[in-house]
């Protein structure tokens, strides 16, 4: 292994070059175009299970939406909204809809920016979690068209109400 | 021809069931055929060390051991299996002060999700053909951080220094 300039007086760090294992191993040539192919193609092949999944969980997002607007000083409620909502925006884009990581992200960062939010201001929450349930109960794919940018508009509404009354 | 994938293991970490399945079909697409999986950073510790990994993908958030214990591990527990593992980190926290946490750590790199057969394929593509000097310092073990680099020029912090080895 080389070790760069390690060991020079006076040095306070250490550079250190490991052999690369894993190129030995798998050689030259790159992902090839049939491979992408066939990644795309598995992924097509999980949508289905991915939409029934994700109507299940948006459906217990909404519902734990709903049990934080009512206590909002929960913090196992949050965590829980919080989850099902990080889960969400984690899968959505990958499935064609763009608009459930949109709106879950916009929940969760939402959460991340304070610890303290009154029932008022949970209701962007609340809002968000609903518009995923529309999104994937209506398969409102991609942008979403006119129901998608009605979604965004509602969501977009709700955030300056809250801001204007805080 | 293109990369031989069968003939690396790879060690896949990740708590959500739909997600590791999506994770393992997409490897198994791109054609690695070994494939460890964990549902927990905990469980994937005892299970790397058990078998040899090439490279692992580990999600974030997980219970009860996190994706951030297990690299933290992986690069400076007396009893690593391999510090120079090189790591994927599959994230959908992608707000800058988390990155920098996680890289900190000793993350090689980061998938943000959701993924794709493009940004997975990439990453793998990074691994195998730009690999990172390790650097060792007091304070800091893992993939070189230093990546803002203009015109050849680092120019972000000066840690090393501070740091000592």
């Amino acid at each position: 292994m080389s070790r760069g300039s390690a060991g020079t007086p006076g040095q306070k760090f250490q550079v250190l070059n490991p052999p690369n294992q894993l190129k030995a191993k798998v050689g030259n040539g790159g992902v090839d175009e049939a491979a992408i192919k066939r990644m795309e193609a598995a992924v097509q092949g999980l949508r289905g299970e991915f939409e029934a999944q994700a109507k299940t969980e948006s459906v217990k997002l909404a519902a734990a939406a709903a049990e934080l607007l009512r206590e909002p000083n929960n913090i196992e409620k949050r965590q829980t909204v919080y989850m099902l909502a990080h889960e969400l925006r984690g899968q959505g884009g990958t499935y064609g809809y763009p608009l459930i990581t949109r709106f879950g992200d916009q929940l969760c960062r939402y959460l991340d920016a304070s610890d303290f939010l009154d029932a008022k201001a949970l209701v962007v929450v609340k809002a968000a979690a609903d518009a995923i349930v529309v999104v994937i109960n209506n398969g409102v794919a991609g942008d979403g068209g006119d129901v998608g940018r009605q979604l965004v508009a509602m969501l977009d509404k709700v955030v300056a109400q809250v801001k204007g009354e805080a | 021809m293109a990369y031989q994938f069968n003939k690396i293991r790879v060690l896949l970490v990740e708590d959500n069931a739909h997600m590791r399945k999506l994770l393992k079909a997409l490897l198994e697409a791109v054609g690695v055929r070994d494939i460890v999986e964990a549902h927990d950073g905990g469980l994937a510790w005892m299970a790397m060390k058990k078998e040899p990994v090439d490279f692992a993908l580990i999600d974030w958030e997980m219970y009860p051991v996190d994706g951030l214990e297990l690299v933290r591990k992986i690069r400076t527990d007396p009893d690593s299996p391999n510090p120079f593992l090189p790591v994927i980190m599959v994230t959908a926290h992608t707000e800058r002060a988390r990155v920098m946490k996680a890289r900190d750590l000793g993350v090689t790199e980061f998938l943000a999700k959701p993924v794709s057969a493009q940004s997975l394929s990439q990453r793998i593509e990074e691994l195998i053909e730009r690999p990172r000097p390790y650097i060792r310092t007091r304070e800091f073990f893992g993939p070189d951080r230093r990546r803002g680099r203009k015109g050849g020029k680092y120019i972000g912090p000066e840690r090393r220094e501070q740091q000592g080895a």
